[in-house]
């Protein structure tokens, strides 16, 4: 695995890094990392992208970590030295897809374009083994994230550890945001399978301050009821209780932001949802919030979620295979946790940080992670940790 | 144990129970909810087929054929282990519990097992579950069904509807439409068919709907309604009364369009019925009793169509007792498959009124596309004047034959035609008898070989004989070498004497043209006298019913042969009588009175030596 990275967010600064990379004999594959500020889009990309002798896959994501360091601007380029299997699912947002079939047809797809290929192994043997390890990026905009991930993790089952999130842009506008060898996409995702050994940890360190509420009506990401009446309007009530002052539309996303929703799961854990934003009484967040499901009030302090960026750490310390050199930690936090955490979010930085292992990763739009033990979800405000590793 | 989040958790689930009517559907929402929810690695459900055993119906993930902890608990549940149990692996548990009624839930937890708590609380969901899976089963089969009866009700010809018991139309089939020649619409809510109905036809059917609302079954087989195109339609309707239980619950309607099959059987009767004989159908395996039979039966037989259709003792009661057997055997061999697909028989069938029929009866055996025989179409013809003319053809050949014998060839076929007449029966005619004889014909008999003889006298014959029918006499008989000849009977000419003796005069000359032949051949002349008297005979038909022959009797046949065999070689000896009427034409000698055995007195006769000049 090498890596390159600017911060300057200068196209003939990646041109040179990418080249350096595909260049490089021993590499099989470049995944990209760009940092939306960049500005970025198709034209300067594609033409870029299919001039490369090898598959070059990424996204375009809020800011970037490189080391220590969080990048507003930049790139970073990382070289795969095995052959990764790609497959891109588009119309993320098609009321009327069914992504099982999708997530298989994509699959069989890769099969006819050996510079597409996901494996020349039968289809039957390879499914439910796509890659020890999957890099799963959606475009964050998407409607139907949810039952993608459902059908990605019915089509690919549990044998697999899944990392990534959602790519875009903090200005909440859908645009072309994952790099695939077909171009740059929107409104799709994209699925890359590795033969790397990973441990994976993810933890949000939020818990609950309020609730139980009952999504009474929703779809898909927008709430519209909670306990039969505008879902802003329970909210906005329960965050002045808690607060003991007014939330007013200036500044209901700023105290949103502290105070997420949370889906309850068995034991008190929750899916966190971020709400991004409201309309005419409905409550907006980045992935699905089921009708009829428990959802409570959460919130936090940024000591606590540092804490949980070194749980998520040690998590996947513990969960990584013994006796495997680690190749580097792939660090997928939400970008939320940054704008919460302020300055401090160098401490939760830092508290992902590993000794003689490179880290990097991106500040996401929702995460998406499990570690062969649970159902493989789209979580919010979650710090995921994948520390990987060639067999 | 955070009860309250269980509680929440379990809600959850329970509201994705049964959501589906489908059942796997149904199973892939809530069995996703239990691993979702209860945080797990992955499920199974399996369907538990009496007396068969296991079918895996539903995975989340889709595949865990490799899943460990899944194949764990699938080879002890085939061990015949019964849940709920578990099994403890690394660092999970697999909860293998019961699914009342329907089978088995395999749930694999990751990390901490539930709390004893939480797997007996989800007992409740997996019952739940349970019956939403009997209830999709039970909806799939009604499904199931319904789509069969739709699938009957939507490709049926006819028109199947559903009225209330006032007979209001609540559903009517599409094909309704084509049936009515009316809008489903237009059907649906309308009181039954009653404001299309041909008005002619409103009393046929009014019985009917007083049936319809009493709850009684019934049908009626032929009546006219208005289509919305104004145009009438030709309908069979028949109904059942639908039970719920002991209670009327509407009744089922089936109606078809029989316009153009009564159009076309129309077409038919109307065909069959200007056919000059009466057709019949019937069963391969009914000899004798038709299934149909057109209305000709009546003029052919005298009975209707009623007294033959479905009457198995019609045939053979009819047929003629002289034909009854062989006809009946051949009934027998119809049906067989190697006889020819149409045959036809002659035979007598006793009329209503007594008399004898004869029919030609012309079989068909109709045979379906593959060839296998179907069923029997025949065709009864009248021949009784045919072979009444059949019969007067064969008397009238026997006669030609006979007066083919007796007259000139000619002649018969002026009487067979009828352009000429004979007279039947005994009567008086005045007849010329012409007797011809061969004078030393016993010695000469005695001198040869009897087959020498009959070729001479053939050969005499013969040609004395076409003498005699160019003058259109008649040949009465041979009696051994003499020939008896008839002028007037039994075809009367004006000049019958005058045509006898120019017959014997050219018989004469015609044997002497013979006897030089003879005697060039170094054989000896035939020589013949002859005779001819006229006078009234008594003319006709004589001898017994097997051998009747015509001839004539009386006095003048026996003058006529007295003057034969008084006359010498070549002469012609004639009577007074012939004389009389011939005497303008002819050239005679008069000879010595005869006498004639019966005549008191001597006869007087000539010899002819020609014709006068």
């Amino acid at each position: 695995m090498l890596f390159e990275m600017e911060n300057t967010g200068d196209l003939n600064a990646f041109t040179d890094n990418l080249t350096k990379i595909t260049g490089h004999s021993e590499m099989k594959a470049a995944l990209v990392l760009v940092c939306d500020e960049n500005g970025w889009g198709p034209e300067e990309l594609d033409p870029l992208i299919a001039q490369q002798p090898m598959p070059v896959f990424g996204g375009v994501f809020p800011r970037l970590v490189a080391g220590k360091a969080v990048l507003n601007k930049g790139s970073i380029v990382i070289g795969v030295i095995s052959d990764p299997q790609i497959a891109v699912i588009k119309g993320l947002s098609d009321p009327n897809a069914d992504y099982e079939e999708l997530i298989d047809m994509s699959i069989g797809a890769g099969f006819d374009d050996p510079s597409k290929t996901i494996a020349d192994t039968p289809s039957q043997s390879r499914i439910g083994s796509f890659g020890q390890t999957s890099l799963v990026m959606v475009d964050a905009f998407s409607t139907r994230i949810a039952s993608f991930i459902e059908g990605l993790f019915n089509v690919l089952g549990v044998e697999e550890n899944y990392i990534g999130g959602g790519a875009g842009s903090l200005s909440l506008k859908q645009k072309p945001c994952l790099i695939t060898p077909d171009g740059m996409l929107e409104d799709a995702a994209l699925l890359v399978g590795f033969d790397w050994c990973s441990g994976v940890g993810l933890a949000h360190g939020w818990d609950k301050v309020a609730g139980p509420f009952v999504v009474t009506e929703s779809e898909g990401n927008e709430i519209q009821t909670i306990n039969w009446r505008p879902a802003v309007e329970v909210y906005r009530e329960t965050l002045e209780g808690l607060l003991g002052g007014p939330v007013t539309n200036e500044n209901f996303l700023s105290h949103a932001m502290s105070y997420p929703l949370g889906v309850a799961r068995l034991g008190g854990s929750h899916i966190v949802r971020d709400p991004l934003a409201h309309k005419e009484g409905s409550i907006f967040c980045f992935g699905d919030v089921p009708l009829e499901s428990h959802v409570d009030i959460l919130h936090s302090d940024k000591e606590r979620l540092i804490q949980a960026a070194a749980e998520a750490k040690d998590k996947a310390l513990a969960l990584f295979p013994p006796g495997v050199e680690p190749l580097g930690a792939f660090v997928i936090d939400c970008i939320s946790r940054l704008l919460f955490l302020g300055e401090d979010y160098a401490k939760e930085v830092e508290a992902v940080q590993m000794d003689n292992m490179p880290v990097f990763g991106v500040l996401s739009l929702g995460e998406i992670a499990n570690k062969r033990e649970e159902y493989l979800e789209f979580y919010n405000k979650t710090t995921v940790v994948g520390i990987v590793g060639e067999v | 144990m955070n009860i309250g989040t269980s509680s929440q958790v379990f809600y959850e689930i329970a509201l994705s129970i049964g959501n589906e009517h489908h059942l796997k559907p149904m199973l892939k929402e809530a069995l996703t909810a239990f691993v979702r929810k209860l945080i797990c690695k992955a499920g199974a459900i399996y369907q538990l087929h009496e007396g068969i055993g296991m079918e895996q119906v539903q995975t989340v993930p889709r595949r865990v054929k490799g899943v460990e902890a899944i194949e764990r608990a699938e080879q002890q549940l085939g061990e015949g282990r019964t849940a709920p149990f578990q099994i403890k692996g690394d660092n999970y548990t697999t909860y293998v519990e019961k699914i009342p009624s329907f089978g088995v839930v395999v749930l694999v937890k990751s990390g901490e097992p539930f709390a004893k708590e939480i797997v007996f609380s989800l007992r409740r969901l997996y019952k739940k579950l349970g019956q939403a899976c009997y209830s999709c089963l039970q909806a799939e089969k009604i499904q199931k069904n319904e789509e069969l009866y739709r699938l009957l009700v939507n490709t049926s010809r006819d028109a199947i509807l559903l009225s209330d018991m006032a007979g209001t139309i609540l559903y009517a089939s599409p094909s309704a439409e084509q049936v009515y020649g009316w809008p489903q619409k237009a059907l649906v809510g309308a009181s039954f068919e009653q404001s299309m109905i041909f008005t002619k036809d409103r009393e046929v059917l009014k019985d009917a709907f007083e049936r319809i609302q009493r709850g009684e079954s019934g049908r009626v087989s032929s009546f006219r309604i208005y289509g919305q195109d104004k145009k009438i339609r030709w309908l069979d309707h028949s109904w059942d009364v639908a039970k719920r239980g002991s209670q009327l619950g509407g009744t089922v309607h089936f109606v078809r369009n029989i316009t153009e099959e009564l159009k076309q059987e129309r077409q038919y009767k109307g065909i069959i019925e200007m056919l000059p004989s009466a057709i019949y159908f019937r069963a391969l395996d009914r000899a004798g009793e038709a299934s149909f039979i057109s209305p000709q039966i009546t003029d052919l037989l005298g009975y209707f169509p009623a007294d033959v259709v479905g009457n198995p003792d019609f045939f053979q009661s009819r047929l003629h007792p002289d034909d009854r057997d062989w006809v009946l055997e051949s009934q027998k061999t119809v049906n067989l498959l190697e006889r020819e697909s149409s045959y036809a028989i002659t035979y007598r069938m006793i009329h209503k009124e007594g008399h004898t029929v004869w029919v030609l009866n012309q079989i068909l055996t109709v045979r379906l596309e593959d060839g296998t025989p179907d069923y029997i179409c025949g065709i009864l013809i009248d021949v009784t004047e045919r072979k009444k003319a059949e019969e007067g053809l064969a008397i009238e050949e026997k006669k030609r034959e006979r007066l083919q014998r007796l007259l000139s060839p000619a002649i018969a076929q002026e009487v067979i035609s009828g352009n000429v007449d004979i007279e039947k029966g005994g009567e008086l005619r005045e007849t010329s008898v012409l007797f011809t004889d061969i004078r030393g014909f016993t010695s000469m008999s005695e001198a040869s070989k009897p087959q020498e003889i009959v070729n001479v006298l053939n050969e005499y014959f013969e040609r004395m004989i076409e003498v005699l029918f160019k003058y259109e006499g008649t040949l009465d008989k041979f009696v051994g070498d003499e020939i008896m000849a008839l002028f007037g009977a039994p075809v009367s000419h004006d000049d019958d004497p005058l045509r006898a003796v120019k017959t014997a005069i050219e018989m004469r000359d015609v044997l002497a043209v013979f006897n030089e032949e003879r005697l060039a051949a170094g054989l000896t002349p035939i020589q013949v006298g002859m005779g001819i008297n006229t006078g009234e005979c008594v003319a006709g038909y004589l001898g017994s019913s097997q051998a009747l022959d015509y001839t004539v009797i009386g006095d003048p046949v026996n003058v006529a042969s007295r003057l034969c065999s008084v006359a010498k070689t070549d002469e012609i000896m004639i009577s007074q009588a012939t004389y009389e009427k011939v005497k303008d034409f002819i050239e005679v000698e008069e000879r010595p009175p005869s006498v004639v055995k019966g005549k008191s007195q001597p006869l007087r006769n000539y010899n002819v030596l020609g014709l006068k000049p």
